[in-house]
């Protein structure tokens, strides 16, 4: 089915693509239909596009490449309110919210975004168990998954 | 607002499943005990607002240019 975006123009979305946030993401409850996208050239960035608002785009990072000692996965579905399914190495993807202005790039690591793979169920989990972490962290130096590190 | 004034020990129901109970009060502090089930989030009022306030500024100044802004950033490290 295609969908509007204000910053991806028309793009085309399956059924099973859909993420669906029951709870929508704090300051936009009422939206719960997303997508991720992923594209090249925006990498190490990844996008959640909500299909209802085409202008609402969040950017996306993967914590784990770039902040030692995040709480890993088990550690954060402990958080994750909306379903009771168990944890099952490799089936919860974990992302951080991204802001963005000309001068500088951090991450939200309090309240990272979870999905559950395989039943695209998405939360914004708030992390208060573990303590240093919190809204605005820089994400200095920007470096690809695939790059070493210094 | 719902106002209801409780004593130490004392708890108060919401819908079926949460239960609050007063534990301790100490000067201006309060110690809140609360019992809800899994699928129901508890949070520091501030803590939530923080995330949402950020949320927000994550999502603000959506103007066409973010994807060059981001693209700039990705281009300086490529270097």
């Amino acid at each position: 089915m295609k969908y509007q975006t204000v910053r991806f123009g028309t793009i085309e979305v399956e059924e099973n693509e859909i993420i669906n946030f029951p709870e929508g993401i704090p300051g936009f409850q009422g939206l719960t239909k997303f997508v991720m996208l992923d594209l090249d050239t925006y990498k190490p960035f990844g996008f959640l596009q909500s299909l209802e608002e085409p202008n609402l785009t969040f950017i996306l990072i993967n914590p784990y490449d770039h902040f030692q000692g995040y709480p890993n996965a088990e550690e954060i579905r402990k958080g994750f309110s909306v379903t009771d399914l168990p944890f099952v190495e490799g089936q919860w993807l974990i992302k951080t919210i991204v802001t963005i202005n000309s001068k500088m790039i951090t991450a939200n690591l309090l309240a990272p975004i979870v999905i559950h793979r395989e039943t695209k169920i998405g939360e914004q989990v708030i992390l208060t168990a573990f303590t240093g972490l919190h809204t605005k962290h820089p994400i200095v130096p920007l470096k690809s998954a695939s790059e070493e590190a210094y | 607002m719902l106002v209801l004034t409780r004593k130490t020990d004392e708890s108060i129901l919401i819908g079926h499943d949460v239960v609050i109970t007063i534990l301790e009060v100490k000067g201006d502090s309060v110690k809140v005990g609360i019992q809800a089930p899994k699928n129901v989030s508890v949070h520091r009022r501030e803590v939530y607002d923080a995330i949402e306030e950020q949320n927000r500024l994550a999502a603000a100044d959506q103007s066409t240019d973010l994807l060059s802004l981001l693209k700039s950033h990705t281009d300086q490290t490529d270097s």
